[in-house]
């Protein structure tokens, strides 16, 4: 491994680690063991530099690295097959991951109301699970899951009406 | 992207989002591994959802890191019906407070004439059935809190529970021992403006079209409503809609429920497009000793087979919201069935 092309991963890592974020999130549906996967993805990444061929795709190149690090993990109590995971990555597209769309979503979220914006605050950012949450909030968790599905539904129409805005 | 889902993976994307949220049980997980399986749209379903998860937790980072001290503020309790700030956008709500203040003028008399008339029903026309009791939730557990119903014969939708005994911020109930309060909502109108509180139910029409031996029905639904004194600026509303259709309760697609314009026809894939609709809406007053109704009528397709019952508050202010609804409540809903059309509604001249 040269220092040049360790260097050059690492640098498109910082840029694209969101997409592995995002993929570790979706397979695992734990915060803390996404982001153990997305280090043992930088690391593993770092280490193959050399096994990287600067034309071609980056992004499918270090979620393949990712997919593999979210088998070898898997967690008895909450996991998903093997197979199932295969057939979701088969059908994954690298462009799925957009981040012109985190721009227009950081301006829905601003624009949620202040209690909806306190839940994705305590959800997304603090990392609380709906359990936990309805604890803190004095509510029920079937509503607080109820909640949270309905202002995620809102964002993603929102983000859609600032994208086709945007043109 | 805003296209109903087809019931299969409609099913899945309610697992889905238990499977984002960590709150899917084992057999939840196992089936959705199913679904997923034997789906290539459930599985472009599956990374539509899981990829915005993701993009959520990554702008949240943004979102809420620059905070005083550049600390995150500890979590605290929410108190019930404490009072935010304006919304920044308080001047367009009040104006439009005011539009929907003028259209509800406008619908609540409507809706008063309606409650009070009583025509006489045809010779050819009969009662046939009261199919919700008038009396109210007097022995109904609470409604569940989840998605939209999947059976007939229960209510479901946003949190609520049933208020029994004397009352709460004094308001009593409009009959008998019991009322229905709305406990929590989500965003819903154009930029956000409202926050609504819907519950909904399923009635299967097989059975009545048999009692009725072909002839057609007609659905008078209506409700009475009560809500604590606004906060100014806020205009609470309140509302019953009917829809006539043919698609049974397991397979209507969630994004009724997160569509904030749910029976709008172009948003509607054509599968699923209701056969009929019908709604009443009104503002709810300040009066805490008045209950306001709402009624509304429907003349149901020959060819429906459900209709499918919506009641909601609607509440404008910034203390209304997903952890909290202010106070609105619903009480006395009664669904009378006739056969015949008895108020002629829709009835076409007739042709020379």
């Amino acid at each position: 491994m040269t220092a040049d092309a360790a260097s050059a991963v690492q640098q498109l890592f910082v840029r694209h680690q969101a997409k592995v974020r995002s993929l570790a999130l979706a397979l695992t549906s734990d915060f803390s063991i996404a982001e153990d996967i997305v280090q043992e993805t930088f690391l593993t990444a770092s280490a193959k530099a050399n096994d990287f061929r600067p034309d071609t795709n980056f992004v499918a190149w270090v979620l393949t690295i990712a997919r593999l690090k979210i088998l070898e993990r898997r967690r008895s109590d909450r996991r998903l097959s093997r197979q199932v995971i295969e057939s979701l990555a088969a059908s994954m597209a690298p462009a799925d991951f957009d981040d012109d769309r985190l721009g227009p979503l950081h301006q829905c979220i601003d624009e949620l109301p202040t209690k909806s914006r306190e839940l994705i605050r305590l959800r997304y950012f603090s990392q609380h699970g709906p359990g936990e949450i309805a604890a803190l909030l004095g509510r029920s968790a079937v509503g607080v899951n109820a909640a949270l599905v309905k202002i995620r539904a809102a964002l993603r129409e929102c983000v859609h009406k600032k994208m086709t805005e945007q043109g | 992207m805003t296209e109903a889902l087809p019931p299969i993976e409609n099913r899945a994307a309610t697992l889905i989002e238990r499977w984002l949220d960590e709150t899917a049980t084992g057999e939840e997980i196992t089936e959705m591994e199913s679904v997923l399986l034997e789906s290539a749209a459930a599985r472009r379903e599956f990374w539509r959802r899981a990829v915005f998860h993701g993009e959520l937790c990554e702008t949240a980072r943004m979102a809420f890191a620059v905070l005083p001290g550049g600390q995150p503020p500890v979590p605290q309790k929410i108190a019930r019906f404490s009072s935010g700030p304006l919304p920044r956008t308080w001047h367009s709500l009040l104006a439009s407070g005011l539009v929907i203040a003028g259209v509800s003028a406008l619908l609540g008399s409507l809706a008063a004439s309606l409650a009070l008339a009583k025509p006489e029903p045809s010779a050819a026309s009969r009662v046939a059935w009261r199919l919700l009791d008038f009396t109210g939730f007097e022995s109904a557990d609470d409604p569940e809190a989840n998605y939209i119903p999947s059976q007939t014969g229960q209510w479901g939708g946003d949190e609520t529970t049933v208020i029994q005994g004397s009352g709460q911020q004094g308001i009593t109930p409009k009959s008998g021992a019991s009322m229905l309060q709305f406990l929590s909502g989500h965003p819903s109108g154009e930029n956000y403006q409202a926050n609504a509180a819907e519950i909904w139910r399923f009635i299967d029409l097989t059975p009545l079209r048999k009692e009725a031996g072909g002839e057609s029905l007609t659905v008078e639904y209506s409700a009475w409503f009560n809500s604590v004194r606004p906060v100014k600026r806020n205009w609470p509303s309140c509302g019953l809609s009917i829809v006539a259709t043919c698609v049974p309760p397991t397979e209507w697609t969630n994004q009724l429920w997160e569509k904030t314009s749910p029976f709008d026809h172009s948003r509607t894939n054509s599968w699923q497009r209701p056969l009929a609709t019908a709604a009443g809406k009104q503002r709810l007053d300040d009066d805490l000793r008045s209950w306001q109704p709402v009624t509304t009528m429907l003349a149901v397709p020959d060819e429906a087979t459900y209709l499918l019952l919506h009641c909601y508050v609607a509440d404008y202010s910034d203390a209304a919201s997903t952890a909290a609804f202010p106070g609105q409540y619903v009480d006395d809903i009664e669904v009378r069935v006739t056969t015949g059309n008895r108020y002629g509604i829709g009835r076409t001249p007739d042709l020379p």
